[in-house]
């Protein structure tokens, strides 16, 4: 009779599981992966042959998973009742974080980075044109206390250590970060700084160059959204995480900005439309494009060589400068002496996380 | 393809169910040699090829035998099976590692052939020249359908990792044999927790060892070493024994009876025992196809030591084409004639507890062999354990060991009779009612997790591929 039952309900899982698979459709973007999913494999003799289409019907299998999102949080609390510190390369921190894990840094990539800026900043120094280097240092090494006890977690100081002895001329802005540990400088379920992080990152390198910052309360605050949830939040699915706040920090509600050379422009640099959806901290600069150049009330030219960190420092910067040109390295297949040349720009600024910096194979090019 | 892959769970096991128990009993065993194929097929298109031919081969090695049975040609038919069968396991398992050690030697430089290893290849060819001595011994009657003989072959549940199944144990099965709700429900039980043995446990405390075997020796520590080869003893038995369960589970539904594998290798009290313990179906077809016609232990002491050194070479030779398996057997011989000699008499009048320890550091020891093919590393690793590393642990050690500690408390009950036991006594003391709930609830629970975890994990390998 048991047997019976369990023949049944094993049948039945069966049939649940092809059933569900063949009935919901394929979808074709995963939201919170940020990525596209496998299709079915189009069918060729020659992968068949040489075992390649088995692989693909089974990634095909779990990418299609109905609930995909759903088993990945499963996991997740499996994980964590297991006594599992991390989970998908995420650290459950203290008070609700979830920090990205660094263990280990490629340090033949840094060495080439760091090698390639002092070049840019060799040749720049004969134009007259100062480089000033920002590498910030993320949540892991900012709020290390709040990672699990004995966590692997790599020397992100070493990285700035390296660079300053390479004779880069370096913002450091590990004191003053570190100085406001306590306050909301990093998102909890995403691996970026908070708009007041960046801020206190303005405020360092504007001192670095002898000026003044603009006060903190200049600035008109206004809240973008208060449902965010990230990327480290994306790896995990972790139902019990918090939801994070963005704010927007700005004198002006309007810029001209333009991307890509006249590929969009706009009046804003922050693009709402990403408010609507699970990426909200796109809506800073329009997510990641390879240049932007933002019109502002000052003088000068400046020039961001950046990842997406540097997205929400833009925001205090603009309004000092009549021009400010970002470059994202990652897309950007011209020449960056050229673009400095043919743009007047007088002064540029390398903005990069250190752990994305360390991997980042694009920015050797900055010597073309 | 492998049982705990989302291509057997969703489409594979319910379309061979479904048309498993759709056709009439005569073709069934058709049903099971296509299907088997199929999923040989889907890993390895070429190589079915070879298992076709080893199938004819050993299905008309059989007749010869028949045919020529007490005259001067009774020999021709098993001769041909087993040159052939190992002929097929030495070139394409050891060619390569034979080039290799000549070149080695001689300083020559014969190129490699490099070819892909067929899947099961290992299991099946002892298989199929089981058979033909089982029929020349007279122990089972002749296969006269070749497609039943197929099914025997490819037989998709123990195809890839075993149980070695002898064909006089399932020769009365393979034409008759029968289904009922009572196995197909008791072969569910089993596969499902065979299914969690290697996706929850094995692939789990798996990745523990694979961060610490990738870990330079030259940063680990004692406490980060003995925390590894803990792990790697973990994800091998609950790899290799899931796979077992699983197998004898899916055995079950199609209405066959296979002999166990495993029986709790990790409580043995001596070194003898545990090899009684673990790989059971391996260990059975060394001793009836080796070990006894060399005489066994009935021509003396010097000789039965012979046979167990020639045993135990080979033991750790068909593990791998590698000079650490053969070290790894070698020292298993070598313990196993020790404990023949004298040392299992001292074992049983010592506590029971000085056995336990005495076994799981030898089995251990063992690990780090196994795991290792590269010498230089596998000794750099063993001189870590015994202090040699950097320093007695670190931060890194410290972190693992807490990550794991639950896992690893988890395995430790896994790996005794504790939960079989307490199962036991549930089924005698509790109604129906409960009994099926607690069987629902587990199957429910262990599918749901292991889907989980294959979906959202990429991290599943297949330690047995190998062999």
């Amino acid at each position: 009779m048991r047997n019976k039952v369990i023949t049944i309900v094993f049948c039945l899982l069966l049939v649940a599981g092809i059933g569900a698979s063949i009935l919901v459709p394929d979808k074709y973007y995963s939201e919170s992966e940020k990525r596209t999913l496998k299709q079915f494999p189009t069918i060729s003799l020659a992968d068949i042959r040489s075992g390649k289409f088995g692989d693909e019907i089974e990634n095909y299998l779990a990418d299609q998973f109905p609930g995909r999102d759903g088993w990945v949080t499963i996991k997740t609390i499996a994980e964590r009742a297991s006594g599992k510190k991390e989970s998908g390369g995420v650290y459950f921190a203290d008070d609700g974080y979830l920090i990205e894990i660094n263990k280990t840094f490629n340090n033949k990539q840094t060495v080439a980075n760091i090698t390639a800026l002092k070049q840019l900043q060799d040749a720049l120094e004969k134009k007259n044109i100062t480089l000033r280097v920002m590498l910030v240092p993320t949540a892991s090494d900012i709020l290390a206390e709040k990672l699990p006890k004995y966590a692997p977690n790599a020397d992100q100081q070493a990285i700035i250590d390296y660079a300053k002895n390479q004779g880069l001329n370096v913002v450091d802005v590990t004191d003053v970060l570190t100085g406001h540990k306590d306050e909301y400088i990093f998102y909890k379920t995403d691996h970026h700084w908070t708009s007041l992080g960046a801020y206190y990152a303005y405020a360092a390198w504007m001192q670095a160059k002898g000026e003044t910052p603009t006060p903190l309360s200049d600035f008109i605050k206004e809240m973008l959204c208060d449902n965010f949830r990230g990327t480290t939040y994306s790896k995990v699915n972790y139902p019990f995480a918090p939801y994070d706040i963005i704010d927007a920090y700005y004198k002006a509600a309007h810029h001209m900005v333009d991307y890509n050379g006249g590929n969009y422009v706009t009046d804003s640099i922050y693009e709402r439309k990403y408010l609507d959806g699970s990426d909200q901290y796109a809506a800073f600069l329009n997510s990641n494009q390879a240049t932007t150049v933002v019109s502002g009330g000052g003088n000068g030219k400046l020039l961001i060589l950046k990842d997406s960190y540097a997205n929400c420092s833009a925001q205090f910067c603009v309004d000092d400068y009549e021009e400010t040109h970002l470059i994202d390295m990652r897309f950007f297949r011209g020449s960056v002496q050229d673009y400095i040349e043919q743009n007047g720009i007088t002064e540029v600024l390398t903005l990069y996380n250190i752990p994305n910096f360390t991997g980042d194979t694009g920015i050797t090019r900055c010597t073309k | 393809m492998v049982f705990s892959s989302l291509t057997f769970l969703l489409l594979f096991l319910p379309a061979v169910l479904l048309v498993y128990f759709a056709v009439p009993r005569q073709g069934k065993n058709a049903v099971l040699f296509l299907f088997s194929l199929l999923f040989y097929a889907w890993g390895e298109p070429v190589y079915v090829v070879l298992m076709i031919f080893s199938t004819v081969l050993d299905y008309t090695c059989g007749r010869l035998v028949e045919k020529y049975r007490g005259t001067s040609k009774q020999k021709i038919g098993l001769l041909i099976s087993v040159f052939v069968n190992l002929g097929l396991l030495f070139f394409f398992k050891y060619t390569d590692f034979f080039i290799g050690t000549i070149n080695d030697i001689f300083g020559a430089n014969i190129p490699l052939l490099n070819l892909p290893l067929p899947i099961g290849i290992s299991f099946y060819t002892f298989q199929t020249m089981s058979y033909t001595i089982d029929v020349y011994r007279g122990e089972a009657n002749m296969q006269k359908n070749i497609i039943s003989f197929g099914a025997y072959v490819s037989l998709f549940p123990q195809l890839i990792a075993g149980p070695i199944v002898r064909y006089q144990d399932i020769a009365d099965q393979l034409d008759k044999r029968t289904h009922s709700f009572d196995k197909f429900g008791d072969g569910v039980k089993r596969f499902v927790t065979g299914l969690g043995k290697k996706v929850l446990l094995a692939n789990n405390i798996g990745l523990l060892w694979s961060t610490i075997s990738e870990t330079n020796a030259a940063s680990l520590t004692t406490v980060g070493a003995w925390l590894g080869i803990i792990a790697f003893a973990f994800q091998i038995y609950f790899d290799f024994s899931g796979y077992s369960d699983m197998a004898i589970g899916l055995g079950k539904i199609f209405g066959f009876d296979f002999l166990e594998n495993f029986n709790y290798p990790y409580i043995s009290k001596s070194v003898t025992e545990f090899w009684r313990r673990w790989h059971m179906s391996l260990g059975t077809w060394f001793r009836d196809y080796i070990y006894i016609p060399l005489g066994g232990n009935r021509k003396g002491l010097p000789i039965q030591i012979r046979n167990i050194a020639i045993v135990w070479l080979l033991t750790g030779f068909w593990h791998g084409a590698s000079w650490n398996f053969v070290l790894w057997g070698v020292f298993y011989g070598v313990l196993l004639v020790f404990e023949k000699l004298f040392l299992l008499k001292r074992l049983k009048k010592a506590p029971a507890f000085i056995g336990h320890i005495y076994t799981m550091l030898a089995v251990l020891l063992g690990w780090v062999l196994f795991a290792f093919d590269d010498f230089g590393k596998g000794f750099a690793f063993l001189k870590v354990m015994l202090g040699g590393g950097a320093g007695f642990v670190s931060n890194e050690a410290l972190y693992q060991l807490l990550s794991y500690l639950p896992l690893i408390v988890i395995c430790v009950i896994a790996s005794t009779p504790l939960m079989k036991k307490l199962y036991e006594k549930m089924t005698s003391k509790c109604g129906e009612g409960v009994l099926l709930t607690a069987d629902t609830v587990r199957i429910l629970g262990l599918s749901a997790l292991s889907v989980a975890y294959l979906i959202s994990g990429s991290y599943n390998p297949f330690l047995y591929f190998r062999f």
